[in-house]
């Protein structure tokens, strides 16, 4: 059973755990720094546990073509979602994607709606456009529900999360692959802090990386 | 003889200066339009030098932002090649797919048609083969330049 957590914001070095959390559920902290050492804002932390368990309905997602941009630039997903690409600029536009994650090019015209894509493989989609090719975004596929980003301190705080063994891993565009990340093995209450070092810097755009 | 002019519709305005190509259908065979152009060289030169030209042109230019050139540029040779008898098949979008939203108008159109007979020219096509490839490209007019003036959109 899930607890609805009313966030407020914790000023404390360590976390307080919610008086209202799940029997043994553990809440774990994630430190993310960039390549050069810096608190990384933004960033994704992902905790996959060893066990899959099935997923309900998952809410839709949206990535738009606005000014031939894709907005947003970076988005983070459970694997199963359906993404709808609504096309507000009303020019065509051909999005597509190489990544062993998601194989696809989706045509999109002037005034017709498409059908949006299920991205049901974990891992790193870069999404480009055959006729803009400046235009290009990042999606992070992610097979669990546990997922947070960091705030401006390069902190995120993982709430609720059943005991267990996960994969814990931390990611922000324009990383093209997830990192190994580490097998952590979760008791309730509060856990360690994990911290993690991504190989880009917070400004990096995607001729910062290796392809 | 049939007249070209007239299978490309009344519509078209005759700022394209086109008499009545005879087109004949007897017996000996005549070079196809793409070889007497010059072939893969010169339309893969006339369609660089008239997409670099128009996308340099600050009055033509505003649907080539950010677009990928090389790509638009393989496609217009294709195109040609597939018009004038050159044995390609065109892979792209139809004209009307590809210029929806852009607000292409008739003046543009012609900007473009003035820069790719100035090109042919510069590779030296003859009068004849100029003309007829433009009127191969002329019924293209309708669904490349915007047929009404758009509604004015909240945040368009």
């Amino acid at each position: 059973m899930r607890c609805t957590l009313h966030a407020r914001r914790v000023q404390f070095a360590f976390a307080v755990m919610c008086a209202c959390a799940a029997p043994g559920a553990a809440e774990l902290k994630v430190q993310v720094q960039s390549a050069a050492g810096l608190p990384f804002a933004g960033a994704v932390v992902y905790a996959t546990p060893l066990v899959q368990l099935p997923h309900g309905e998952l809410p839709r997602a949206t990535i738009d073509q606005v000014d031939r941009t894709f907005v947003p630039i970076d988005s983070v997903i459970q694997a199963g979602t359906a993404v709808a690409f609504p096309n507000s600029d009303n020019i065509r536009h051909s999005v597509y994607s190489f990544s062993p994650a998601k194989v696809f090019t989706l045509k999109l015209y002037a005034g017709t709606p498409s059908s949006p894509v299920v991205f049901d493989k974990p891992g790193v989609v870069v999404l480009g456009c055959n006729i803009h090719d400046s235009m290009v975004a990042w999606v992070l596929v992610v097979d669990t529900p546990y997922f947070a980003r960091t705030d401006r301190s390069g902190a995120a705080t993982l709430a609720n999360l059943p005991p267990g063994d996960y994969l814990l891993r931390a990611w922000h565009s324009p990383m093209a692959e997830e990192l190994a990340g580490e097998s952590i093995h979760v008791e309730s209450g509060v856990q360690p802090t994990r911290q993690f070092k991504l190989p880009v810097n917070e400004q990096d755009d995607a001729m910062a990386m290796p392809h | 003889m049939p007249c070209l002019l007239q299978r490309a519709g009344a519509n078209l305005v005759a700022v394209i200066a086109i008499g009545c190509i005879g087109v004949t259908s007897t017996a000996h065979a005549t070079e196809s339009l793409y070889a007497r152009l010059g072939g893969k060289p010169v339309v893969d030169a006339i369609a660089t030098e008239t997409i670099d030209q128009v996308s340099a042109d600050p009055r033509l230019n505003q649907s080539f932002h950010g677009s990928n050139l090389k790509r638009i540029k393989r496609l217009l040779s294709e195109q040609i090649c597939d018009l004038a008898g050159g044995g390609c098949v065109y892979s792209g979008d139809s004209m009307r797919e590809v210029h929806a939203g852009h607000h292409i108008t008739e003046a543009q159109f012609y900007g473009l048609v003035q820069i790719l007979r100035d090109s042919m020219r510069r590779h030296h096509v003859g009068l004849r083969e100029r003309n007829e490839l433009l009127a191969l490209l002329a019924p293209m007019k309708r669904d490349i330049v915007e047929q009404a003036a758009p509604p004015h959109k909240a945040g368009s």
